[in-house]
């Protein structure tokens, strides 16, 4: 049984990533969506620090820390538009919303 | 005088454009008029001493000043300068057009006076000058290509300035027909351009020097002497000239060009633009001496137009009107002497018609200026004792044109016809005594010449005056606050000093302008004009006189009919001016009745409506029922509509179902093409 090195580390990554798409592409109440859109960031944190550890430098740590930065604004401001939204439309289902169908 | 300072000469027309137009309506009348009569002085001073530096060269010399501004286009083999030169060609032509351009100018601020008129002065004085920079660009440019951008500027200036009372319909329309008839002329010069750079081939050059050393190097590139190319060039040559030059078929647009302001009817539709197409067939005179039938036609026209032009003028009642047509006719006998290869003499008519036309025109303006833009002879009459400067100067003008002897037009005018009595038909390609035929018709026209100028002169000056003070009592309700300081209404007045000052220069110079180019018998000082010009014209009259001598002929003739000829001339002239007394010597003396004949002639015979209905009604039908109908609506609207309609069929059918409005669908497109383009670079 070998150690945990980067390869595993990168496909829980993958596969993390991988059912944060899924659930964008497929789930229908905004906030699911918006929850599989943090889950896809951090998928990426994930394989920043696995990056960052294989060679030892500083760079993935750093950027990772960034990436929790903008997803924690990002998630007031997309938290704070679906409220909005709620109470325009009263509906966070995201099949309803289709006012710019050309 | 030295060859850089030759710029200088159009350049200071320019800036006195460029300075009104900068000044622009800040500048009075004054000022404005000011800025530019000492602009074209400045450039009349500098003329005048290039032609007497020219004047000073001694016998032999390469008798010309040249100087190249800068390469302008320079293609291949083909380059053109800004290139101005000064031969006795041009530096004659630069004198009478700075010389009378600068006294028409000093007139000009006289004349312009009118307060309706005071806000936009400043741009007929920017015109005048840009008149004079572009005429001079014609005459000083050393190749085509330069001669036809002052061609087309002088025909810009002269559109601008007999529009330049826009707001009257009538002066507009004259403009525009003035515009477009000169641009048949100028398609024609373009052509003749492109021909004759076509043929010399490798040699192929637009500066006169080198199409000149090309011709007689290699005279078969044109077809020799006589050949087609050459005859064609020289004919789409004349073509441009008869648009310019006012001949038939295109002079129709000069009469209607009186609507201008008068000193722009003096400076620009008498004295130099019209004189351009004479000017550039002397200055071609090497290419159209290769082509006799082209110099034919050229005196064939001149010849007719000379006598048409002169039957119109008989009825008019438009004092401009008279002048104008004058003027065609004019120009008509110019033409028949370039036509005949008489290029000194048509440049001598050139010259004297230059002082005594512009003359009779001022003078006119004078008397349109006193009488309120009164133009209609027959409320003048009796001018002589309320404007006797005007009187005597136009007096000068008169004896002038009908060829009283002694005077400038009667030497000018007399040498054309013993031109064309003496030269050989051989010289313009026929066999039978053609040129008698055209001394018969030029003859008729002095006649006819004398008649009508004399009716012009005793309408206006003799007799009682017929302005009525019928027509103050009106006036004077129109034009009550611009005319206040005139006092009385009553009488005309003569004008002020501004005005008079340039017709008496211009009289003085009508009277004695003839001795420059004295007929032979006059021993010693004749011919000056001529002999200076040799050095342009010498090869082609070479030409000539191997033709002569070919066909065992005496050219120049100095047979003993000279002086009968003279004689028969002046007799007729006496008779003609003796009718025109006998019927309008006295106040409101009556026409002769000649019914149809008279009709016609007041009517211009109805060469205006011929070609409205010929030529401008069909060309406006076909505009409009083909060309605007059929191939800008259907076919280019056609295209540009069907572009845009099919772009939109594709975006309903195509980019409209990709706009699903479903954000997850988006969303897949990108994970999808995200997808993609990794896998492409991954492989």
């Amino acid at each position: 049984m070998e150690a945990i090195g980067l390869f595993h580390v990168l496909t829980l990554s993958g596969i993390l990533f991988s059912l944060g798409v899924v659930g964008v592409l497929t789930r229908k109440n905004i906030l699911i969506v918006f929850m599989s859109v943090e889950l896809m960031l951090n998928a990426v944190n994930l394989s920043f620090v696995a990056f960052a550890r294989e060679t030892g430098q500083a760079d993935g740590h750093l950027f990772s820390a960034i990436v929790m930065a903008v997803a924690a604004a990002e998630a007031a401001v997309g938290l704070a538009l679906v409220i909005l939204l709620y109470r325009n439309r009263l509906t966070v289902h995201l099949d309803e919303l289709d006012i710019m169908k050309g | 005088m030295t060859a850089s300072n030759l710029a200088l000469i159009p350049a200071l027309p320019l800036l006195g454009a460029v300075i009104n137009a900068i000044g622009n309506r800040r500048f009075s009348r004054k000022v404005a008029g000011t800025i530019a009569t000492v602009a074209v002085g400045l450039a009349a001073l500098m003329s005048f001493a290039t032609l007497f530096s020219l004047l000073g060269h001694h016998e032999g010399e390469h008798n010309e000043i040249a100087f190249t501004l800068y390469t302008w286009i320079s293609v291949g083999s083909f380059s053109a300068d800004i290139g101005f030169l000064a031969d006795p060609l041009s530096a004659t032509m630069m004198c009478v057009i700075t010389g009378v351009g600068f006294l028409i100018h000093m007139y000009s601020i006289g004349y312009m006076d009118d307060s309706a008129d005071e806000q936009s002065v400043w741009r007929f004085f920017a015109y005048l000058n840009l008149f004079i920079f572009s005429m001079l660009l014609l005459v000083m440019g050393d190749n085509l290509l330069l001669m036809f951008v002052g061609w087309e500027g002088v025909g810009a200036c002269s559109y601008l300035l007999i529009g330049f009372w826009f707001s009257d319909t009538a002066n507009a329309v004259a403009g525009k027909k003035a515009f477009v008839v000169n641009r048949v002329g100028d398609f024609c010069f373009v052509l003749a351009m492109f021909w004759l750079f076509w043929a010399l081939g490798d040699h192929g050059t637009l500066s006169f020097h080198g199409i000149q050393e090309a011709l007689a190097a290699h005279p078969g590139l044109v077809g020799g002497v006589g050949g087609f190319a050459v005859t064609g060039i020289a004919l789409l040559f004349f073509g441009g000239a008869t648009g310019k030059s006012a001949q038939i078929p295109l002079y129709v647009w000069l009469p209607d060009a009186m609507a201008g302001p008068t000193p722009v009817s003096a400076l620009i539709h008498a004295a130099t633009m019209v004189t351009a197409g004479i000017y550039m067939i002397c200055r071609l005179n090497f290419l159209f001496v290769m082509a006799p039938i082209a110099m034919g036609t050229v005196a064939v026209i001149g010849a007719l137009t000379a006598f048409v032009a002169a039957t119109i003028a008989l009825t008019q009642h438009d004092i401009k009107k008279v002048l104008a047509y004058s003027t065609v006719s004019q120009l008509g006998y110019m033409m028949l002497a370039a036509g005949l290869g008489a290029w000194s003499a048509a440049l001598f008519h050139v010259i004297t018609h230059a002082f005594f036309k512009a003359l009779m025109f001022l003078g006119a303006g004078s008397i349109i200026h006193a009488l309120h833009h009164e133009q209609d002879m027959r409320k003048m009459g009796g001018l002589r004792k309320f404007m006797p400067i005007t009187f005597i100067t136009f007096t000068a003008a008169y004896l002038a044109i009908i060829g009283f002897p002694g005077l400038s037009g009667f030497f000018s005018k007399d040498e054309i016809l013993w031109l064309a009595w003496s030269t050989p038909p051989e010289f313009i390609g026929a066999s039978w005594p053609l040129t008698k035929l055209l001394w018969g018709i030029g003859f008729i026209t002095a006649g006819l010449t004398a008649f009508y100028m004399s009716r012009l002169y005793f309408m206006t000056f003799f007799g009682e005056y017929r302005g009525g003070h019928d027509d103050h009592a009106d006036e004077s309700a129109h034009s009550d606050g611009e005319h206040a300081h005139h006092g009385h209404h009553g009488d005309p007045h003569e004008s002020g000093l501004l005005i008079t000052i340039p017709l008496m220069v211009l009289g003085v110079a009508s009277v004695v302008g003839g001795y420059l180019n004295l007929p032979h018998w006059m021993g010693a000082a004749s011919g000056k004009l001529h002999h200076f010009l040799e050095p342009v014209t010498g090869a082609s009259e070479h030409v000539l006189h191997d033709i002569a001598e070919a066909a065992h002929l005496h050219y120049p003739a100095h047979g003993g009919l000279e002086f009968p000829i003279m004689g028969i001339t002046l007799g007729f002239v006496v008779v003609a001016v003796l009718i025109a007394w006998r019927f309008y010597g006295k106040s409101g003396g009556s026409a002769p009745d000649l019914g149809k004949l008279r009709s016609g002639s007041y009517n211009k015979w109805y060469v205006d409506e011929f070609y409205e209905g010929v030529l401008v009604k069909p060309i406006g039908r076909l505009a409009r029922c083909v060309l605007h109908a059929i191939v800008d609506v259907k076919i280019i609207d056609g295209i540009v509509n069907g572009a845009a309609s099919s772009a939109r069929g594709l975006s309903a059918w195509y980019s409209r179902s990709v706009q699903i409005g479903q954000v997850q669908g988006y969303a897949l497109a990108i994970a999808v093409g995200t997808t993609l383009l990794v896998l492409i670079y991954a492989m």
